[in-house]
């Protein structure tokens, strides 16, 4: 490899990394953009890059005959340079695989169990298992046998009303309540008792009107 | 504490149930109901903030015994699995790092009982505003400067690091605001 070329390789340390960082950071809260497969694939390589300069320059070392401790400053100073680019990517790549796990993590939580296609092809293999496991978690803490017995995907504000208005914002037909049948027919307004109307407004059948 | 609610919330249902037979107690029962709604929130929301709580630092507290103690059984599972869980999906990316740095505890792999480095932990430094709850007189604020001391009155609020007055939230003679 021409000297160039190492000098230009040198001079983007890190800059891969901070790109995925910029890609997650920059995107809108609450949505996961595509999983930058190529992106995460020229980190890691970038990291192997980076060991196999490590172990060459040791491996120059040990041949001299020197001790690591007795090493040549450059060639120590070197060695650390790369050893601390690999711990650089390895946080942009964390930081990146963390904030979405976290926004996989709210998905369960704002829209359920079902992952909607749209978002599950934005999702790496490996973010939907963890979906699916996540999902099957938070379940289980839900459930009777072994939980909680409590459904805690409701109620994420506090309740003021007992019933609540509400707008159909897509025809749903009819639906039966506590008080008798009411026909949901798009743009009409109902009074409804807030734990029936609630996990319609979280579908997006229902509106909220606020007073 | 949950104990507690749990038997709250069956004592208002039972209540409730039985109010809204009579035709004139109504507004009782609507009183009930809301009662039961709010109670119920207040569940939610408890178990909610512990499970994010919990994720949040879930490696510090699987690993610190005196954290894992506070769980309840089924949190202690949720905190487990769910650090398994953590473990395999940061592993299918970590694991083509360069050998010794593929771990996600340590930066890179060291001796045995080297600092697990990577294992974010509570802030105990932050600020957070209190109130005193029982007159505690002069208190040692900060066991680094040992003279200086405070003058704990009930009804005081002060803003101080929250490693400070962590052993007197935990006797209950402050409250958080």
């Amino acid at each position: 490899r021409s000297a160039h070329d190492a000098r230009e390789a040198m001079s983007a340390f890190g800059a891969k990394g901070a790109g995925l960082v910029r890609d997650i950071a920059q995107s809108e809260a609450g949505t996961i953009p595509p999983y930058n497969d190529e992106l995460i694939r020229t980190v890691l390589d970038e990291c192997q890059e980076h060991h196999r300069s490590i172990l060459k320059l040791i491996g120059d070392i040990q041949e001299a005959g020197t001790s690591l401790e007795a090493a040549k400053p450059d060639d120590a100073a070197s060695i650390l340079v790369h050893h601390q680019a690999v711990l650089r990517n390895k946080r942009a790549l964390l930081v990146y695989l963390n904030e979405r796990m976290r926004r996989v993590r709210a998905l369960r939580w704002e829209v359920g169990t079902g992952l909607p296609e749209v978002v599950a092809e934005n999702l790496s293999h490996s973010e939907r298992s963890f979906f699916t496991s996540y999902s099957g978690l938070v379940n289980k803490y839900m459930g009777r046998r072994g939980g909680v017995g409590l459904n805690l995907t409701l109620d994420p504000t506090p309740p003021k009303d007992h019933k609540v208005q509400v707008r159909v914002l897509e025809d749903y037909g009819e639906i039966v309540t506590r008080d008798g049948n009411v026909d949901l027919s798009k743009n009409t307004v109902h009074l409804l008792w807030r734990d029936e109307a609630q996990p319609l407004i979280t579908e997006g059948i229902l509106e909220k009107l606020d007073e | 504490i949950v104990g507690n609610v749990v038997v709250v919330v069956v004592v208002v249902v039972v209540v409730g149930g039985g109010g809204g037979g009579g035709g004139g107690d109504d507004l009782l029962a609507h009183i009930y109901h809301m009662e039961l709604n709010r109670v119920r929130f207040m569940l939610r929301a408890y178990y909610r903030t512990r499970l994010f709580k919990i994720e949040q630092h879930v490696l510090h507290v699987v690993k610190e015994a005196e954290v894992f103690a506070r769980l309840s059984p089924q949190e202690q599972e949720y905190a487990t699995n769910y650090t398994n869980m953590v473990e395999e999906h940061f592993g299918s990316v970590l694991g083509q790092l360069p050998e010794k740095y593929t771990s996600m505890l340590q930066q890179i792999e060291e001796e045995e009982d080297a600092e697990l480095d990577m294992v974010p932990e509570p802030n105990l430094d932050k600020h957070v505003f209190c109130r005193v709850k029982e007159d505690r007189g002069n208190f040692e604020i900060d066991p680094d400067d040992v003279e200086n001391t405070v003058d704990l009155a009930q009804g005081d609020i002060y803003l101080v690091r929250y490693r400070f007055i962590k052993a007197l939230l935990e006797e209950d003679a402050v409250e958080l605001i």
